[in-house]
């Protein structure tokens, strides 16, 4: 386990609210979990855009589906290609 | 549980997922099919969903609505089959609580064709309650009529009575008693064992059918005059004589004998709960041939198909070669084998087949050594 959600999980915060509010995990090239994002900026199969406190995180690939979302969690699959944070 | 399904424009997934995003609704099982996005989520937000997209002007299409609504529609939707489902185990389970068939297995044709008789004595070759089935009474009655048999297993198993014996065939013979012994055929004694009694033949003798062996008495002193007296006693003991089986048999050398012609007619009928559905077509021959099969059967549910064919048959004149004759007194030599004592050791045979004009003599004796006391009965 990381340090930063070793010392999240100790002071029960949940990933997204923790340091920046938000936290990206990169599954290989096959998808990506955001977590801590505020809704869907733009999507296509070549990007989707995720809202995220301060800016945007623009996922770009192919064939990329928007799997499944929960309160906190958005599943994205696909061919990933780049992850890229952008700030507003 | 079965989600609820309903698919959108790709250009409009952004909006939706938002929608959904905001009233709490997860997105599940994503997927993209032709330019529309299709999405899973909890068959109790459809209505909800629904209202979002129509709010939003969101051109969707439901394609599965889950919950309740699925399960009734799909129950409406297969009646049929649920009913028939329904019919078949509310038939199995009324089936269950009888026995329809019974099966022996283990001793010979002869024990299970007794245990098939006992069987119809106690009223079991029909269906029959599992309630009033006493398989005790009829494990205790087995063990009563059938004295060779050493075990015998009665279980019911499905709709089946299954009967498993086990025969106890090296039973030490007991020496029988009786009042006298008497000859049970012609021969010459070649053994004398005498248990209890007075022997009356001795070994070399030759006795005839009925003559006394062994009588049922015993010498228990001598009066004044040196004669000895008797008193009676039951007569038990074993003589072994020499005697000659068979006899002659008288063949033609030509015979009627029956044979198919080729034509048949052939029909299926359904066997349930031991009773036939559909009658007996019968046939139109003038002389046939009636072989009854069964090619299908369950056990529970018990039915059975049976096949009846009516074979077309023709009397045809045979001449009898002597090859076929070979056999008729194979066959005559393995009846009078049969009529041989168990136990007998055959000593000498003697087997002749002389042809006359129309007609086969088939001569066959056997000398054996057998013993030869009876009771007299």
């Amino acid at each position: 386990m990381a340090f930063i959600d070793e010392i999240s999980g100790k002071l029960g915060l949940a990933a997204g609210d923790s340091v920046c509010g938000y936290k990206v995990t990169l599954y290989g090239a096959a998808g990506v979990v955001a977590e801590g994002h505020k809704g869907i900026y733009y999507y296509s199969s070549e990007t989707v855009k995720v809202r995220i406190k301060g800016g945007l995180i623009a996922v770009e690939g192919k064939n990329l589906v928007i799997k499944e979302t929960k309160p906190d969690e958005l599943v994205i699959s696909g061919n990933v290609n780049c992850v890229r944070v952008e700030e507003t | 549980m079965i989600n609820s399904v309903i698919s959108i424009p790709v250009n409009k997934v952004a909006a939706a997922v938002n929608a959904l995003h905001t009233c709490g609704i997860n997105v599940r099982k994503g997927r993209i099919r032709k330019d529309r996005y299709y999405f899973s989520f909890r068959p109790e937000y459809t209505s909800q969903v629904i209202k979002i997209m129509d709010e939003r002007s969101i051109g969707y299409v439901i394609v599965r609505q889950g919950g309740k609504n699925y399960i009734a529609r799909a129950a409406i939707g297969n009646i049929g089959a649920i009913a028939a489902i329904v019919a078949v185990i509310v038939a199995a389970a009324v089936c269950y609580g009888y026995v329809f068939k019974v099966d022996v297995t283990g001793g010979n044709e002869t024990e299970q064709a007794l245990v098939m008789q006992i069987i119809e004595e106690e009223g079991l070759n029909k269906p029959v309650e599992k309630k009033k089935l006493d398989v005790d009474a009829l494990r205790t009655r087995l063990y009563n009529d059938i004295p060779s048999l050493a075990f015998v297993s009665v279980k019911v198993k499905g709709t089946r009575l299954k009967v498993n014996m086990v025969m106890q065939h090296d039973n030490p013979a007991q020496p029988a008693e009786y009042d006298n012994i008497y000859a049970a055929a012609d021969g010459v004694v070649t053994r004398l064992v005498v248990y209890s009694g007075t022997a009356m033949v001795s070994e070399g003798q030759r006795v005839l059918k009925g003559d006394l062996l062994i009588a049922g008495k015993r010498v228990t002193g001598q009066d004044d005059k040196g004669q000895d007296i008797y008193s009676p006693c039951k007569a038990s003991g074993m003589v072994e004589a020499l005697v000659w089986t068979g006899g002659r048999k008288q063949v033609a050398t030509s015979c009627v004998t029956w044979e198919r012609t080729g034509e048949s007619v052939s029909f299926r009928r359904i066997k349930a709960f031991g009773q036939y559905i559909g009658k007996d077509k019968g046939c139109e021959f003038s002389s046939y041939e009636k072989v009854v099969r069964e090619i299908n059967s369950v056990s529970l549910p018990p039915f059975s198909i049976e096949e009846t064919v009516y074979y077309e048959t023709k009397p045809v004149v045979k001449e009898i070669s002597d090859s076929d004759c070979a056999v008729i007194a194979a066959e005559f030599d393995a009846e009078i084998r049969l009529s041989v004592k168990e136990g007998s050791i055959i000593n000498n045979t003697y087997k002749n087949i002389k042809r006359l004009d129309n007609l086969y003599i088939i001569d066959i004796y056997y000398e054996v050594y057998t013993d030869i006391s009876s009771g007299g009965e």
